[in-house]
């Protein structure tokens, strides 16, 4: 059959409403991937095996009566040496950037990272701090005192204190993220709508940005719908 | 407190520039292990993108050529028979000037803290739809890392006979487009349809029936070979003008073939055929070094890149930082070729960078617009303008980067052309930056460079990426046969995707409590 013209993306949009892009930052070992791994799959990884070819993780959450999924997206390894390309804050609608508890230097680091996120991150963006491995105990270098202030002093939308390894407010450090965008998205969605009403004539040249992955998915729906 | 780099890999990656990252991806994506070091603090060399804090980066550090404490102190990591090589800082951008025109703009600019919302490209270039960058982005999901606008607007600059005054008309890429364009006649359109219509079947046909269908005038110009089609002069210069931005001086064969390039792109994502990334065209380096990253590649940058280390003709190890790291194969930029090896030619390509707070034609929505220039200097071989802003997240609102390109045959400088388009619509640029980006061609039959070093792709003239992405693929094949050259992924997103539902409360004092 010929398929129309129509934008695959609006047919793949039908089962969500959003989907946000939440992306981790801070220092190298702090256990941003443990946490991914807990929340979207339930496992705490053992040892530092970096997880090749593993791009982003998502998981789909329930605000309210809507159903939002979360795109996870994790370094890669680039922080081992401050190798982070830019672009990989780009479009993030929420940033996570984690501290170790137990580790007073993944602490000290935090400005530098604020710094990188201020550069390259959209300014509207969701900021979210997190103090990982309070299951430590004994071990503790920084307070939670201290991580709270930190939060307040540098704007944070969210402070808290976590643990991926017995699961200390994993999942609702990923709710509260699907929470505010979600909220945040609604306003916007109304201001949008009144936009669209008052401009009559938006031709196509209002386009949005154009994701390459329509055009895969179109193949893949295209060869798919033929060998039915 | 730097990490230690590992001891030994299958390949090290010098410069981050687009060539390197995507080979340096389909090394990673294959299974070798990949160690990318740059000297630069950021990504994408001689292909990166700047902000306006940040474009004076762009001025190469002074090469710091080893001491002899240095070199002594790497000997020490030599063992027998092997020999040190000492690695370039070839000089790829040359007569870089920036200079502000208008320094009030630059104040309320810097006011506004809106510096760091430009992103000035080095080489502006576009994606064409159906290309083999596309085509590239697609199969191995890099395309997850970037998103696109279309050029929306492709501008042909007419010279009247009478006055010489220029002006600006668009060119129809749909056939929707054709027909609602005023600029052409009636017959003009119908000789147009006519026209797609014989490209269309023109292209079913195989090979050697192309070229038959053609006739004499296959390798004459594209010009002629439309006039016997019936096409008035007007429209002819209006095609040539347009596919001319894909195919420089068309004959008849190359412009059938261009033709056939652009409307196979056209309407893919909408009726242009081009595509430009989102904050400008250093992302697309990026994008690669991060699917390097995630299937393993180690990222380095702001390194001293020093020396190689030979031993009977192949290169074994690197030295960066005083420190040794053993490779199998080096994959390097123009920048890195070790200063001994002779060059047998550079090429040169003009550029510069106005930054505007109007655009080239005021248009009631934003555009991304690409203009050939060919016709007002038809000496040259490439001439043309890039413009974007705001849409493209380029430039603050209501501001654009104007990137004029060109080679540099004739009398007529591309600035004194880019001058009279920005004229048309009195635009008075308030920042201006020029260089010359530099493409040299080695010798390396004299053996200076071992078998296993590989030269990344310069930065070429085309507007496009499929020579480079092609070029790429060559290479990589080459050295690798065994393995594929970024594969298709098949896994689909959402196999990475659990889909156990969890309630949020959506109240915040449960959890801050």
């Amino acid at each position: 059959m010929n398929n129309s013209n129509r934008p695959v993306r609006l047919h793949w949009m039908e089962d969500y409403k959003y989907l946000f892009k939440v992306v981790l930052v801070g220092n190298a070992g702090v256990g941003k991937t443990c946490l991914v791994r807990k929340f979207t799959q339930g496992i705490f990884p053992p040892g530092q095996s970096a997880t090749i070819g593993v791009d982003f993780m998502i998981k789909t959450v329930k605000v309210g009566n809507d159903k939002i999924k979360l795109q996870i997206w994790d370094t890669a390894g680039q922080e081992r040496f401050r190798s982070i390309t830019q672009s990989y804050y780009r479009s993030a609608h929420a940033i996570v950037l984690v501290y170790d508890v137990s580790c007073q230097p993944s602490f000290d680091c935090l400005p530098e990272w604020l710094g990188e996120i201020e550069s390259y991150a959209n300014r509207r963006v969701l900021k979210i701090l997190v103090g990982n491995k309070v299951d430590k105990g004994d071990e503790r270098e920084v307070p939670e005192r201290i991580g709270t202030d930190f939060s307040d002093v540098n704007h944070f939308d969210y402070f808290l204190e976590t643990s991926a390894l017995d699961a200390t407010n994993v999942d609702q450090l990923f709710e509260q993220v699907a929470t505010r965008l979600t909220n945040d998205m609604k306003v916007t969605d109304e201001r949008v709508h009144q936009y669209r009403a008052d401009a009559t004539n938006s031709s196509a040249n209002s386009s949005g940005p154009i994701k390459l992955i329509d055009r895969a998915q179109t193949q893949l729906n295209s060869c798919c719908s033929s060998r039915q | 407190m730097d990490e230690k780099l590992p001891e030994s890999v299958d390949v090290i990656v010098l410069g981050t520039g687009l060539p390197e990252a995507v080979l340096a991806s389909a090394c990673a994506r294959a299974g070798l292990s990949v160690l990318h070091l740059d000297r630069n603090e950021y990504y994408g060399g001689e292909w990166s993108s700047f902000t306006m804090s940040m474009i004076h980066e762009v001025n190469q550090k002074a090469p710091n050529t080893l001491t002899p404490d240095q070199k002594s102190q790497i000997t020490e990591l030599l063992e027998e028979d092997e020999q040190l090589v000492e690695l370039g800082h070839q000089k790829v951008l040359s007569e870089v000037e920036m200079k502000w025109l208008q320094d009030d703009v630059k104040e309320k600019l810097e006011k506004e803290s809106q510096m760091r919302r430009f992103s000035i490209d080095l080489v502006p270039k576009v994606l064409l739809s159906k290309g083999a960058m596309v085509q590239t982005l697609c199969d191995s999901q890099v395309s997850h890392y970037a998103e696109f606008k279309l050029i929306n607007r492709q501008l042909c600059p007419t010279t009247s006979s009478s006055d010489g005054h220029i002006t600006l008309n668009s060119v129809p890429c749909s056939k929707g487009e054709i027909f609602q364009n005023s600029a052409l006649s009636i017959l003009e359109k119908r000789a147009l349809m006519k026209f797609i219509t014989f490209c269309t079947q023109w292209r079913g046909k195989p090979d050697a029936e192309r070229r038959e269908l053609l006739g004499a005038h296959a390798d004459r110009p594209f010009g002629e070979f439309l006039k016997e089609m019936g096409v008035g002069e007007t429209l002819q210069e209006f095609i040539i003008n347009t596919i001319g931005i894909l195919q420089p001086r068309p004959t008849a064969m190359t412009g059938m073939l261009a033709s056939c390039e652009f409307m196979d792109s056209v309407g893919h994502f909408g009726p242009s055929p081009f595509l430009f990334p989102l904050y400008g065209c250093g992302e697309l380096a990026q994008c690669f070094c991060r699917l390097a990253a995630v299937f393993g590649s180690l990222y380095c940058l702001g390194r001293p890149v020093q020396a190689m280390i030979k031993k009977d003709g192949r290169v074994i190890a690197i030295i960066a930082n005083n420190e040794r790291i053993n490779c199998r194969h080096v994959i390097m930029s123009a920048r890195f070729v070790p200063e001994d090896v002779p060059i047998l030619e550079t090429s040169e390509i003009e550029r510069i960078v106005y930054a505007t707070d109007k655009s080239i034609k005021e248009a009631q929505k934003e555009q991304l617009t690409l203009i050939n220039l060919a016709s007002l200097r038809p000496e040259a071989a490439i001439s043309r303008i890039v413009e974007v802003g705001f849409e493209a997240c380029t430039a603050p609102k209501g501001h654009f980067l104007v990137h004029a390109t060109g080679t540099r045959e004739g009398e007529t400088s591309i600035e004194k052309v880019a001058g009279q388009i920005l004229a048309i619509n009195n635009v008075q640029p308030y920042w201006k930056m020029s260089f010359t980006g530099k493409t040299l061609k080695f010798d390396t039959t004299a053996g200076e460079l071992a078998e296993n070093v590989i030269l990344a792709p310069q930065v070429d003239a085309s507007l496009h990426y499929s020579h480079v992405v092609e070029e790429c693929r060559e290479i990589f094949c080459k050295n690798w046969p065994d393995l594929d050259f970024l594969p298709r992924t098949i896994k689909n997103d959402e196999e990475n995707e659990e889909e156990v539902e969890k309630t949020a409360t959506g109240e915040e004092n449960q959890v801050e409590n």
